[in-house]
C-alpha cells in the first residue's frame, strides 16, 4: 500500500528527531527529507507540535495494534504505554520540550483513561453510575498516572522500574468499587 | 486582558452553549460584557444589539441566530467564535487602535487578497477577467502578509479572485497553519465537492461566500449554462456537512428587483445561508458599461428593501455601498481593509485599482503608509452623507484628487483605465443619487434621534 503523505511527515519528522532535539527541527528540514513542498506540509499539520501530537498517537495505536489482546489485563494495557516509551525514548527525550507537554499529557490521557475506563465497566455497579462520573474518574485515575509518566521522561526515562505502577495499581484497584457506590444514581 | 483567560473562558461558555443555546446564550453575552474594554473599544452599541436579538425571540435575528447554533457544527462554530470574535475584534481592535496611534495611518480590522487571478468560469462583465489567469500570489507570500498582518492585530483574511479555489490546497494549508485567523472567501461555488467540504471540517476557519445572480436563468445566462445547478448542489452539500456559508450578489439595473425579492430572501434561507452581501455594481474597467448602473429609483428600492429584510428574514443582509451609517462611510484604504491583488499590488479597495504600493517591494505597514493609502487616511470619510461613502462612485472628483496627488498607477494589468476615464462614468451617476441620498440621509438621521430620544426616556422613567 503506498504511504499517505500524513505518514511519510511524520517519518521524516522521527528520523530528525533521532538526530536532534525538537527545538532544533524546522518545517523546512522536514520538507526536504520527504521532498515535498512547505504548503503541502501545512495541508496537513498546522505546526510541528501537531505533527508531533498525530505522529505519536499514531504510534501508540500502531503499538497496540501489535500488542494488545483481549485477554489482557488493564494493568498490562497501562504498561504497555510505558513500553512504548520507553523502547522509542531517544525520539521521546528529543521531542518533550516544555512547550509541548501539553500534547504528551493530552495522548497519554486519552490512552489511560481508555484502559480505567475498560476496568471500570467490569464492575457490577456500573451499570448504575452515569457516563459523566465514569469519565470524571478514569481522567482523575488517568491524570495520576501521566502525571509518573511525565516526571519519569523528565527525569531522562531511566529503567521503567522506577516507576511505582504496581503501587499504583494496588491503590485504584482498591478504590474503584469505592467510588462506583458513592456515584451510583440515587 | 490575557488571551490565555480569554479562551479558558470561551470554552466553557461554550460547553454551556452546546447544551442549551436558548439558556445560556445570554449568559455568554454576560461574559463578553464583562471581558469587553471599557469604553467605545468594546463595541458598546454592537453588544447591546446582540443582546436585544437574544431576548427577543421573535425578532428575524434571533431566528437566525438559533438557525446557526443548531445547523452549524460546533467545533466550526466554536472557531469561528473564537477567531471572529475573540480575536477579530475583542483581542485585534485594541491592537489596532494602538498602532493607529502610533503610525498616524489606516490599520485595518480585514485584508481582502486574490490568490489568484485565475477562474474557470468566464462571466460577462466580471472584472476578475481583465487581470488574465496567468498571476498567482505564492504559499510564501500569502503566508507573509497573514504573519505580518497578526503583528498589526488583524485576524480576518478575504479571498477573493479570480477565482480563490483554483487553489484551494494552499488555502486549507493556511487555514491550518493559521489556526487563530477567519477566511472567508468570495466563490462560484462549483469547486466546491465531498473532499473540500470534508477539508473544511478539518480547519474550521474558512466560510466560502458564495456568488449567486439570482435564479436559474439569471445565473445561468451570465455565468454559463449549468452553472445554477453545480452552486445549488455545494450549497446542499455544505448544509449537509454543517458548514457556515453565506452568499454575495451584485446588484445591477437588471437584477435588482428580482435578488431583492421576498422569494429569493427566501429562497436564500432555505439554502442554509447565514449571510448575504450585496454589492453595488461598479462600472470599473475600460469595457464596463454604466448602462449596468442602478438608477437613484433603484438604489433607494434596494435601500428600502435589504433594510426591511433585516426585520423579517432570518439572514443577516449587508449591503456594501448603502450601509456606510454603520462604519461612518468609506471603510477602504486600509480604514477596516484593503485588497491585495494576484500581482501582489495592493489597492485601497477592491473596486479602485490605483497603487504605489506592492507587497513584494515592501512590508504591510509600509504599503498602509505609502501615499495613495494617506490619502485615503486623511480624507475619509469622504462625504458627512455616509450614503455618499465612496470617493469613486458618489464622489469622482476625490479620487480623481487622490490619484493625481498620490502618483498612483493603474494596476489593472490588462487594460490600465485612467482615472479621469473611470470617474467620468460616475460622475452623472453622483449628480443624480445627490439628491436622493440627502432626503434618505435626513429621513434616518431623523429616525436615528428619535431612537435616542425613546431610549433616553426610557433610562428616565427606568431611573425614577
Amino acid at each position: 500500500m503506498r504511504q499517505s503523505t500524513k505518514e511519510a511527515i511524520a517519518e521524516a519528522f522521527e528520523g530528525l528527531l533521532e538526530k536532534r532535539s525538537i527545538d532544533k527541527v524546522t518545517v523546512k528540514d522536514i520538507v526536504a527529507v520527504c521532498g515535498i513542498n512547505r504548503q503541502t506540509f501545512y495541508y496537513h499539520f498546522r505546526d510541528i507540535y501537531d505533527l508531533m501530537e498525530w505522529a505519536l498517537t499514531k504510534g501508540i495505536e500502531k503499538y497496540a495494534g501489535q500488542h494488545l489482546t483481549a485477554e489482557q489485563d488493564w494493568r498490562e494495557q497501562v504498561k504497555l504505554l510505558f513500553h512504548f516509551f520507553y523502547l522509542h525514548r531517544k525520539i521521546v527525550l528529543h521531542g518533550y520540550d516544555a512547550t509541548n507537554r501539553m500534547q504528551y499529557e493530552r495522548v497519554a490521557v486519552k490512552w489511560v483513561s481508555e484502559m480505567v475506563g475498560g476496568r471500570i465497566e467490569a464492575y457490577p455497579q456500573a451499570a448504575d453510575v452515569s457516563e459523566e462520573k465514569k469519565e470524571f474518574i478514569s481522567t482523575v485515575y488517568a491524570r495520576g498516572c501521566v502525571g509518573f509518566l511525565l516526571e519519569w521522561v523528565e527525569e531522562g526515562m531511566p529503567d521503567e522500574r522506577h516507576v511505582r505502577l504496581d503501587d499504583y495499581f494496588v491503590m485504584i484497584d482498591g478504590s474503584i468499587g469505592y467510588v462506583l457506590d458513592k456515584f451510583v444514581k440515587s | 486582558m490575557d488571551t490565555k483567560i480569554v479562551r479558558y473562558g470561551l470554552k466553557k461558555a461554550f460547553g454551556y452553549i452546546e447544551r442549551n443555546p436558548e439558556e445560556n446564550l445570554p449568559r455568554l453575552m454576560d461574559w463578553v460584557d464583562r471581558f469587553a474594554p471599557e469604553g467605545d473599544r468594546g463595541f458598546p452599541v454592537q453588544r447591546a444589539a446582540f443582546r436585544q436579538v437574544i431576548e427577543d425571540p421573535d425578532c428575524a435575528m434571533h431566528r437566525l441566530m438559533y438557525r446557526i447554533f443548531t445547523e452549524t457544527d460546533k467545533d466550526v462554530l466554536k472557531a469561528v467564535f473564537e477567531n471572529f470574535i475573540v480575536n477579530g475584534n475583542l483581542v485585534g481592535w485594541p491592537r489596532q487602535e494602538e498602532l493607529r496611534e502610533q503610525y498616524g495611518c489606516n490599520i485595518p480590522w480585514a485584508i481582502l487578497l486574490d490568490p489568484t487571478s485565475a477562474c474557470n468560469l468566464h462571466c460577462t462583465g466580471c472584472w476578475a477577467a481583465e487581470y488574465g489567469s496567468r498571476l498567482n500570489l505564492s504559499f510564501d507570500e500569502i503566508d507573509s502578509i497573514i504573519t505580518q498582518g497578526k503583528e498589526l492585530g488583524v485576524y480576518i483574511y478575504i479571498y477573493t479572485g479570480g477565482e480563490p479555489l483554483v487553489r484551494r490546497d494552499d488555502l486549507i494549508a493556511l487555514c491550518r497553519k493559521h489556526s487563530d485567523c477567519q477566511f472567508l472567501c468570495f466563490t462560484n461555488a462549483t469547486l466546491i465537492d465531498e473532499g473540500f467540504a470534508d477539508a473544511m471540517l478539518s480547519v474550521k476557519n474558512f466560510i466560502p461566500a458564495i456568488s449567486v445572480e439570482g435564479f436559474e436563468s439569471a445565473t445561468d445566462s451570465r455565468r454559463g449554462a449549468g452553472t445554477y445547478r453545480k452552486v445549488v448542489d455545494a450549497m446542499a452539500l455544505l448544509k449537509r456537512k454543517k458548514l457556515p456559508f453565506g452568499i454575495s450578489s451584485c446588484y445591477t439595473s437588471q437584477n435588482f428587483e428580482s435578488i431583492s425579492s421576498d422569494e429569493y430572501f427566501d429562497q436564500m434561507v432555505e439554502w442554509g445561508a447565514s449571510f448575504v452581501w450585496y454589492f453595488h455594481y461598479m462600472p470599473v474597467g475600460n469595457a464596463a458599461v454604466p448602462e449596468l448602473l442602478p438608477t437613484p429609483e433603484q438604489r433607494e428600492y434596494m435601500y428600502r428593501r435589504i433594510r426591511a429584510a433585516r426585520r423579517e428574514k432570518a439572514i443577516f443582509a449587508m449591503d456594501f455601498q448603502n450601509d456606510g451609517e454603520f462604519v461612518q462611510g468609506c471603510i477602504a484604504g486600509g480604514r477596516r481593509y484593503f485588497h491585495i491583488n494576484a500581482n501582489g499590488d495592493c489597492d485601497p479597495c477592491v473596486f479602485i485599482h490605483y497603487s504605489n504600493a506592492n507587497i513584494r517591494d515592501m512590508s504591510l505597514l509600509d504599503v498602509l503608509r505609502s501615499p495613495i493609502f494617506m490619502a485615503y487616511h486623511d480624507g475619509q470619510p469622504f462625504n458627512g452623507n455616509h450614503l455618499m461613502p465612496c470617493p469613486m462612485l458618489e464622489n469622482p472628483h476625490k479620487l480623481q484628487e487622490m490619484v493625481e496627488k498620490s502618483g498612483a498607477h493603474s494596476t489593472d494589468l490588462e487594460s490600465p483605465e485612467s482615472a479621469e476615464h473611470l470617474c467620468e462614468k460616475c460622475s452623472e451617476y453622483a449628480r443624480n443619487w445627490a439628491p436622493a441620498a440627502e432626503r434618505l440621509w435626513q429621513c434616518s438621521c431623523r429616525e436615528k434621534q428619535e431612537r435616542q430620544a425613546e431610549n433616553n426616556a426610557e433610562s428616565y422613567s427606568a431611573a425614577v
